[in-house]
Parts: structure tokens; C-alpha cells; sequence
């Protein structure tokens, strides 16, 4: 099959980018690895600075791409291998993973879900939730398909006795799909960098100490508890702490880097908090404040004048306390440096920004800087051209940025693709 | 429904071909005994903690697998009392 462009990741960026380029009447084919488009985006409850609902502005934009007869999108799915061609046009083998359905018939009825009997932990809820071993992956998934889990299925056959359109498919394989491509898009973006990366803080051992993206789970309408409860229990919590700089700016985890959301982030997701938790104690332990978008000071102060507090300190240590709480050793950089110990209900660690996907995994000449994201020999005048002739990136596979960056970002790489491919290159 | 000729094939062929690992049944046997404990100690709204201290189950999983049972309608929340919500069987 051939496209004018591969874009690679479905996210935020992905899916700007495929949409504009489709408005150019450019043909797209868009790889995103999950089951499902939106990337995190999707996930996150509202967003900063304007405390739009995240799900209300990502879903129009998906359905759109989903609809949108220049746009071909393939989900479930991975690049395997690109390879430039003398014309400089890229070959590009994709394998779409087996969901163990046949697509072309399923109804997306979630009968298979409901009698499933195998319970296990919802990726889409960071683990805080369940889902089953064959499920729809969230509630606005785009496409509707159930996935089956193959190693935690118990081949009881449950699903296929109660689908009504005899869909499943057990003994499915991955599918190779080849394409011909003018240029490729890598709009990839990024993960958290590691839960457990300080061990002092107790991630992913201390059930509340959670990421940052569990809190926005947390707070997310259809959240996995359905308010917001500490998951040791389903206390509601009184008192909460951020703990910011809990993965960036710290050259011994290999992130000396500011990941630029966490501040905002943190400021968002306690405002949100003290509109649903109106009488808790909200704490963002801080370095300092980087709010430096339009209106985002404002935003910092809003947040200062709501009764959060913001105590400039530093976090040594987390401990567990009694009942589930939590204890922060901390040393403030203000006011008396004495070492003291802060008694929480829940922390939230402000975990940074790390590359999703490696492009060297594939064998094409794409750089990475030495922070893993995508170089950009050209920024910031260029931000969209690689160090490949014909591949450009956009959104956070190159850097850490938010979701106002990113659309701008893709807006701007589908304009220098849709250049690349006017020019003949392709 | 039940299976057609060409499922039940498929579904045999998967069984034999992945099989399902002991510790995979272990674990699902587990998750039955600990809902249908859940489910037997809530037919009155109840706490996690509460729960947790009948059963003789940990707080973090009993809680989990009340929101598992509350995702798939087989339990609800009933209301709050003090910093706790009290859940029942549906
Ligand atoms: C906790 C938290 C809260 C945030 N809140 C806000 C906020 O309120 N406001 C704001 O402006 N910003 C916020 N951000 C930042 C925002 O999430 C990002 O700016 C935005 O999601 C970046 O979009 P993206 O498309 O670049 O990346 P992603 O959303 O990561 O999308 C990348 C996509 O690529 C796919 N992919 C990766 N590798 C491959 C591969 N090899 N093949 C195929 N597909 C692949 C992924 O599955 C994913 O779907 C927040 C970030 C965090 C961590």
C-alpha cells in the first residue's frame, strides 16, 4: 500500500499532525502501538490552564481521525523496520499484534467482557483499577474492540460462548502489513520516568505514594474508584502532598533535564483537588515554580490564593506511617533548614518525562540527543526536521513540552512534511 | 450462544498450545475466594477497612476488588460515614 506519510504514535501530536496533513489532502497512514488512539492525553482528568475536561477536547479530535477518509489508522499496531529508498521515499513493515477477535465482525457489544471471570489491572487506570483478561481498553476507545490478554487467559471460552456475532478468535497471530511511504512522522512522545527510580520514596511499594498520571486517574470522572480515595483503603484523604522534582533535574537518575509540566501539573491536579476535597490540606513540596506560559503564573497564584500550600523544601525521605499514612522527611530551603517529619494521607510523587520509544531500535540514521529524545539539529527555528532525510518529529518524542507545545509542534511538521512532499522529495 | 465447530477447534488448539501456568490458576482461584468473601460480608453497607478486619483480607486488596466488583455492577457505594464510604453487594 502506498501513503504520502507514516506517522508513528496516535497521541495528542500523532493525531494533530495526521488530521492536518489529511486536511492537505495528503494520505496518511497512522501507527500507534496500543489499542487504542489518544495517548496520554486521553487519560489525563482536566487540563492546564484552562480546566477543560481532557477527555471532551481529546475525543472530538479522535473521532475525527477515526472518520477522516484520507487517514487510515491502525492500532494495536508496531513499526518494525523502515528502510530509505534511493528515490527517498521509506518501505516500512508494521505488524498489527493479535487482539483475538476478527475486527470485521466485532459489534463491540462487551458481552465477552461482562462474563469474562478473570479479573486483572487496568493498564489505562495505572493499575489502580480492574478490567478483565479480554476487555475494551476504556470507556471512549477508539476502535471498540475488546483485546485479550493471552497470559492471563484462562482459555475458559466464556467470551466466545457469549459473543453474539461468534468473533473470537484464539489461535489469531500477528499480521505483517507493508507500506510505501513519502515521509515518516514520529510523534511517539513520552513515559514517566521511573516510579522506583529513588527507592527512598517508596514507589511502588508504599500503596500511598502514587505517579503523578495515577493522580490524574485519580481525578478523572471515571476514575477507578470513582472519587478520589487513597488506594490503601479508600480513605478520603485530608491531607495530600506533591512532591515535585521527584524524577527530573537530578543528573544521578540521568535526568538532568526539567520535564516543564510537573509544576503546572501538580498546580492543576491540587486545584482539582481542593474542589472535590473542599476542607483537605493540600502541600506541594517544591524546588521552585517554573510556571512560564501565558496566563500560568496566574494560574500559580490562583492556586496560592484556593489555601494551597506551596513549601519550598527539599524531600529526603518517605516512610510508611500508621494507618496507611505517610511520613515526609523534609528540609525546608526557607526559614529553618531543621529536618522535619510531615504526616500525609497520600503523596503524589511529580514524576518527569522520559522518551517513549527509542528510534534506534530501528536501522535508520535518526539521532537521539544525549537525553534520548529525538534530535532536532535545527531547533528552534526547525523543530520538526530530524537528522534522517524525510523523517520529522514532533510533540514530546523531542522533548518534554505540553499539550499547547504539542499541538503547535504537529501543526508545524505537517506543514514542513506537506513541504517536503511538494517539493518532489517523495 | 454456544461455541461453533470451528471455535471450539481454535479453543482446544489454544489450550494445548499456551496452556494456562499454575501460578496463573492459583492466582484466579485466589480472586474467587476473596470476591465471594467480599461479596458474602457486604450484603449490608460496609467499609473497607471494616471489610478488611471480617474477612481477614488485607485493606489494599479488599479495596481493589470492591472497585473491580463495583466496574462490573456487582457492587455499589451506598453512602459516606466519617472518612470512609460504605459499600453493599448489588
Ligand atoms: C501527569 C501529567 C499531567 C499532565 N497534564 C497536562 C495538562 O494539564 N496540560 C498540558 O498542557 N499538558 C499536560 N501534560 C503533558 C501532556 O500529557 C503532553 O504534553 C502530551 O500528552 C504529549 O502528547 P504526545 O502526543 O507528544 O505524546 P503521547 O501522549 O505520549 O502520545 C504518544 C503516542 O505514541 C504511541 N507510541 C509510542 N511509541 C510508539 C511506537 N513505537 N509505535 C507506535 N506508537 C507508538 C504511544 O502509545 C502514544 O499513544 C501532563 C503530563 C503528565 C505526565
Amino acid at each position: 500500500m502506498k501513503y504520502d506519510t507514516l506517522v508513528i504514535g496516535a497521541g495528542i501530536a500523532g493525531l494533530q499532525a495526521a488530521l492536518d496533513l489529511a486536511e492537505q489532502g495528503r494520505q496518511v497512514v497512522l501507527v500507534e502501538k496500543n489499542p487504542s488512539i489518544g495517548g496520554r492525553m486521553i487519560s489525563l482528568s482536566k487540563v492546564y490552564p484552562t480546566l477543560d475536561c481532557a477527555s471532551c477536547i481529546t475525543t472530538p479530535r479522535m473521532a475525527s481521525v477515526a472518520h477522516h477518509p484520507n487517514i487510515t489508522t491502525l492500532t494495536y499496531t508496531e513499526v518494525k523496520q523502515v528502510i530509505a529508498q534511493p528515490d527517498g521515499t521509506y518501505h516500512a513493515h508494521i505488524s498489527k499484534k493479535p487482539r483475538f477477535i476478527e475486527e470485521d465482525k466485532c459489534i463491540g457489544c462487551k458481552r465477552c467482557e461482562e462474563v469474562c471471570p478473570v479479573y486483572i489491572r487496568d493498564d489505562f487506570e495505572h493499575n489502580l483499577g480492574a478490567k478483565k483478561a479480554i476487555s475494551i481498553p476504556f470507556t471512549n476507545a477508539i476502535p471498540q474492540f475488546p483485546v485479550l490478554t493471552p497470559d492471563q487467559c484462562t482459555w475458559c471460552g466464556a467470551c466466545a460462548n457469549a459473543c453474539p456475532v461468534d468473533c473470537i478468535d484464539y489461535l489469531q497471530e500477528p499480521r505483517d502489513i507493508f507500506v510505501e511511504v513519502g515521509a515518516v512522522l514520529v510523534a511517539t512522545g513520552f513515559e514517566l520516568t521511573p516510579f522506583n527510580a529513588k527507592p527512598q520514596y517508596g514507589g511502588g511499594v508504599l500503596p500511598n505514594v502514587i505517579t503523578s498520571l495515577q493522580g490524574e486517574r485519580l481525578l478523572a470522572p471515571h476514575g477507578p474508584f470513582g472519587r478520589v480515595l487513597r488506594p490503601s483503603d479508600g480513605k478520603v484523604p485530608d491531607s495530600i502532598a506533591f512532591v515535585q522534582c521527584a524524577g527530573s533535574r537530578d543528573a544521578s537518575l540521568g535526568v538532568p533535564y526539567c520535564s516543564r509540566v510537573c509544576c503546572m501539573y501538580a498546580i492543576k491536579q491540587a486545584m482539582l483537588l481542593s474542589g472535590s476535597l473542599p476542607t483537605a490540606d493540600i502541600t506541594i513540596y517544591y524546588m521552585d515554580i517554573r510556571a512560564f506560559g501565558k496566563g500560568y503564573e496566574a494560574f500559580y497564584q490562583n492556586a496560592k490564593a484556593m489555601g494551597i500550600n506551596f513549601v519550598k523544601a527539599k524531600v529526603g525521605r518517605i516512610r510508611a506511617g500508621e494507618d496507611g499514612n505517610v511520613f515526609l522527611r523534609i528540609e525546608r530551603q526557607e526559614e529553618s533548614s531543621q529536618p522535619e517529619e510531615m504526616n500525609h494521607d497520600l503523596v503524589i510523587l511529580s514524576l518527569g518525562m522520559k522518551p517513549q520509544w527509542n528510534p534506534k531500535t530501528l536501522a535508520w540514521d535518526m539521532e537521539t540527543d544525549l537525553d534520548g529524545f529525538v534530535k532536532s539539529p535545527d531547533a528552534p527555528m526547525d523543530p520538526a526536521t530530524t537528522t534522517c532525510a524525510g523523517v520529522y518529529a514532533c510533540g514530546t518524542a523531542t522533548g518534554p513540552k505540553d499539550i499547547v507545545d504539542t499541538i503547535i509542534e504537529a501543526g508545524n511538521a505537517a506543514m514542513v512534511v506537506g513541504n517536503h512532499l511538494a517539493r518532489g522529495n517523495a | 450462544m454456544s461455541l461453533s465447530a470451528e471455535t471450539k477447534e481454535k479453543l482446544k488448539r489454544a489450550r494445548e498450545l499456551r496452556g494456562v501456568s499454575p501460578e496463573l490458576l492459583a492466582r484466579q482461584k485466589e480472586n474467587i475466594r476473596i470476591q465471594k468473601a467480599i461479596l458474602e460480608g457486604a450484603l449490608e453497607p460496609i467499609s473497607v477497612p471494616d471489610l478488611a478486619q471480617n474477612t481477614g483480607i488485607s485493606s489494599e486488596i479488599v479495596f481493589w476488588h470492591v472497585n473491580a466488583l463495583r466496574k462490573y455492577d456487582k457492587m455499589v457505594d451506598v453512602k459516606k460515614s466519617g472518612d470512609y464510604w460504605l459499600y453493599k453487594k448489588k
